[in-house]
């Protein structure tokens, strides 16, 4: 969860927000979350697990240059 | 229920004494998809008033935080707790989400970016707007 807030510290292009999901179990089924953490990009289920630092942002990056 | 032990206090209060920048905090409260949740053992939890008892007790630690409290009738998912404009988490966070708090501070405090260079290179030519939500759980 920390990199994905140092990223939307970085770039005003980024924002982060943690979804508690057990809380949250609604939103959690929509994105079919099964395992924490998961991380959804722009709606879209986009990766399961923790990264280090540098397949972190690159999988941002990609994010970002997918069509919506 | 009381979120902070006096060790627990001890500790952040040294981890926040390392903040650079003010930081402000908005607690957003309304009404929750599960407004009372009963854990094991019977206890009832709620989790807008536990959020907000955890956060006052965090802003006691340092003076650099200055908490805000908002309640609304609208619906959404509250609790919402938005760390210097930016960094947000939606629910309670307890238990090891605890540290993911403390690290939204600590990461809006600090002077200068924690991520590498190339890191930064990369964040600075994105092309278009990414959106993260990071489902987590307290356990």
């Amino acid at each position: 969860m920390l990199l994905a807030y140092r990223c939307a510290l970085a770039s005003e292009r980024v924002t982060a927000a943690a979804v508690e999901a057990t809380e949250f179990s609604a939103a959690a089924d929509r994105h079919g979350v099964v395992s924490v953490p998961a991380i959804v990009a722009n709606d879209r289920l986009a990766w399961v697990g923790s990264v280090p630092e540098a397949a972190f942002v690159d999988h941002v990056r990609r994010v970002s240059k997918s069509l919506p | 229920m009381n979120p902070l032990g006096e060790h627990e206090r001890a500790a952040i209060r040294e981890v926040f004494a390392g903040l650079e920048r003010d930081v402000p905090i908005l607690l957003e409260l309304g009404p929750e998809e599960a407004p009372v949740t009963v854990l094991a053992g019977g206890r009832e939890i709620d989790f807008g008033d536990e959020t907000r008892l955890l956060l006052e007790q965090l802003a006691e630690l340092s003076d650099r935080i200055d908490l805000t409290v908002t309640e609304t009738e609208n619906p959404g998912q509250w609790p919402k707790t938005t760390v210097a404009g930016a960094l947000v988490y939606h629910g309670l966070p307890w238990g090891y989400e605890l540290t993911t708090l403390v690290g939204a501070i600590v990461e809006a405090g600090r002077a200068a970016p924690s991520l590498s260079p190339a890191s930064l290179e990369t964040l600075a030519s994105l092309e278009r707007d990414v959106a993260l939500e990071v489902y987590v759980t307290p356990t």
